[in-house]
């Protein structure tokens, strides 16, 4: 390849760089951030310096006809994703739109998913029916002064599995 | 005028010799397998996404978008296979330009899928490594390319075959830089618009706690760091963090003070694996395409007594159908590398198996973050000795020439 050539490139490769920012820039406001792209993370959240911090998580649970709730191990029931995955996963699949401000991240919901989850409560729990599945959304508040954190409960995504459960006749 | 000192930036920064970038190609392939362990590792495997159904694909703006849902197991493990099979081409430099660019979409694809769940790993850079080689020539010497060349070269002396590589080619290392640069300074931007800089505001130590409680990366130096409650150092921290992540695109102005950037990189990795069990282990792979791989391959050639050629008598010996012997010798080669990686995976994946973390850290990464950092160390502080040694005797043979009679 001659210089001219390899200059040329080298300004194309500059200018793609450039716009495919300005993109993930745009559609990172709605539609989430592109693959692939080339960026780093960018670990944007700042933390106000007061003395409570305020950290939003994240758990499931099953609710058992036998009247039992359990908590449900992320590991297995997304068993061989990552870890570093779950929390993401939750927010894009498991989140209320109270929380997120669209229904597009209570996916869990659709019949599909309920069918699967379903699946892997009767797997993970073979001596116990699931009636419900909650995504129980926290914000957990840690006080820097006395050392202590404090959970409360923003919102909870229900996932009604009765309708599967009746059609298994179980 | 500009156009010569471009030039000079893009083809006179490095000046690495064939055996230099095939030193870097063996390492970042023999990473790839050993540590990213394709099809084994969870971060690198379809297999937890096989059967999940296609209303959790949840793709990410691009290509996924063309696919409907997760990869069958069929598919799933065909990637895996290929995708071994490419890494063991790329080591033993088999087809190294093909190989190359395989490899690199084979990982888009694979990372593609997994971050078709509502998360993604920013690995890019790692992915586009053997894409961006794949010009270099890095095939050109230590692969078994080379040998094919020699063979038919010692069969018609006098008729060369074209060559399946190009010579060393010193722009493509250049231009990976300006995309790390590049890609790095992204990060250090986006903290800029999030308020890093506000000395009201302490990010670094809001993400330990979130990673430490939200998380649970409690491990290694985390339960440690959470203790300091000091607003003057972490707010050091943030800044330096900043200066850091946007300084690495001007660092591409120059060899010395990219490669230094790329050794500050891997000590700040360390520190962000200590104190939040986050490791980017991917980008070590990538820093170390800066290294002087000249000077390690080198070293390790000290003291070697024979010729590289003499390996050449056993693929090629002047009779008829020694290249289609050399060509399937190195196929069977490939074939049989990738296939043992495919079926049985990286030893270094005990390691996770014996020393289990409390966090989602694996023993191996740990290995590599660790090693990485203490060669840097090592290195940076041979170095820092050399240059400080060289300025005392230019300051001694100065002093001597001033009180020379």
């Amino acid at each position: 390849m001659g210089r001219e050539s390899v200059r040329t490139l080298f300004m194309v490769a500059a200018g793609v760089l450039l716009l495919q920012y300005g993109i993930i820039a745009l559609l990172s406001l709605g539609a989430g951030e592109p693959w692939p792209a080339v960026i780093q993370p960018g670990f944007k959240n700042v933390w106000d310096g007061k003395d409570t911090v305020r950290i939003p998580r994240a758990d499931l649970e099953v609710r058992m006809a036998s009247g039992r709730t359990l908590p449900v191990p992320l590991d297995q029931l997304f068993d061989g994703i990552p870890a570093s995955h779950h929390l993401g996963l939750l927010r894009a699949q498991f989140q209320p739109a109270s929380i997120s401000g669209t229904s597009s991240t209570e996916r869990a919901l659709s019949p599909e998913t309920r069918v699967w989850l379903f699946e892997r409560m009767d797997r993970l729990f073979p001596d116990e029916q699931a009636l419900l599945m909650l995504a129980v959304w926290r914000e957990m508040q840690f006080d820097r002064a006395s050392q202590e954190s404090t959970t409360r409960v923003i919102d909870t995504l229900v996932i009604d599995f009765e309708e599967h459960a009746r059609r298994t006749d179980r | 005028m500009r156009a010569g000192r471009i030039d000079n930036w893009i083809h006179g920064s490095f000046r690495p010799s064939a055996t230099g970038l095939g030193a870097y190609r063996i390492f970042y392939a023999a990473f790839a397998l050993l540590v990213v362990a394709p099809g084994h590792d969870a971060y690198a495997s379809l297999a937890g996404f096989v059967g999940l159904p296609p209303s959790m694909f949840t793709p990410p703006p691009g290509p996924m978008q063309l696919f409907s849902g997760f990869p069958r197991r069929f598919t799933a493990e065909s990637i895996h296979l290929l995708l071994n099979l490419s890494l063991a081409a790329l080591l033993l430099g088999y087809r190294t330009r093909i190989s190359s660019i395989v490899t690199g979409v084979l990982f888009l694809v694979l990372f593609g899928f997994s971050y078709s769940i509502g998360k993604i790993n920013h690995n890019i850079l790692f992915v586009l490594v053997p894409i961006v080689m794949s010009a270099s020539g890095w095939g050109s010497a230590l692969s078994l390319d080379a040998l094919r060349r020699a063979v038919v070269a010692e069969r018609n002396p006098e008729t060369p075959e074209p060559s399946l590589e190009p010579g060393a080619v010193s722009w493509p290392l250049m231009l990976l830089g300006l995309i790390v640069g590049f890609a790095i300074f992204t990060a250090g931007f986006a903290k800029i618009l999030g308020g890093w800089l506000d000395p009201t505001t302490h990010a670094a130590y809001g993400h330990v706690l979130k990673n430490v409680f939200v998380r649970g990366r409690g491990a290694l130096l985390a339960p440690v760091i959470v203790g300091i409650e000091s607003g003057v150092i972490w707010e050091i921290f943030d800044y330096l963090t900043v200066f850091f992540e946007v300084g690495f695109l001007a660092a591409c102005a120059h060899r010395r003070s990219l490669r230094l950037f790329a050794g500050l990189a891997v000590l700040f990795h360390f520190g962000v694996m200590m104190t939040m069990n986050i490791a980017f282990a991917f980008n070590l792979a990538v820093y170390a395409a800066f290294v002087d791989w000249d000077r390690i391959a080198g070293a390790l050639n000290r003291g070697r007594t024979t010729s590289p050629l003499a390996s050449v008598q056993i693929l090629g010996d002047g009779r008829e159908g020694s290249p289609l012997r050399a060509d399937l010798l190195g196929f069977l080669a490939v074939l049989s590398l990738g296939a043992a990686f495919y079926l049985v995976g990286s030893p270094l994946l005990w390691l996770d198996r014996i020393f289990v973390l409390d966090s989602d850290l694996s023993a191996r990464e740990v290995l590599v973050v660790t090693t990485g950092a203490v060669l840097v160390l090592i290195f940076g502080l041979r170095r820092s000795t050399a240059a400080v040694r060289e300025s005392v005797s230019a300051a001694r043979a100065h002093l001597r020439r001033l009180i020379a009679p």
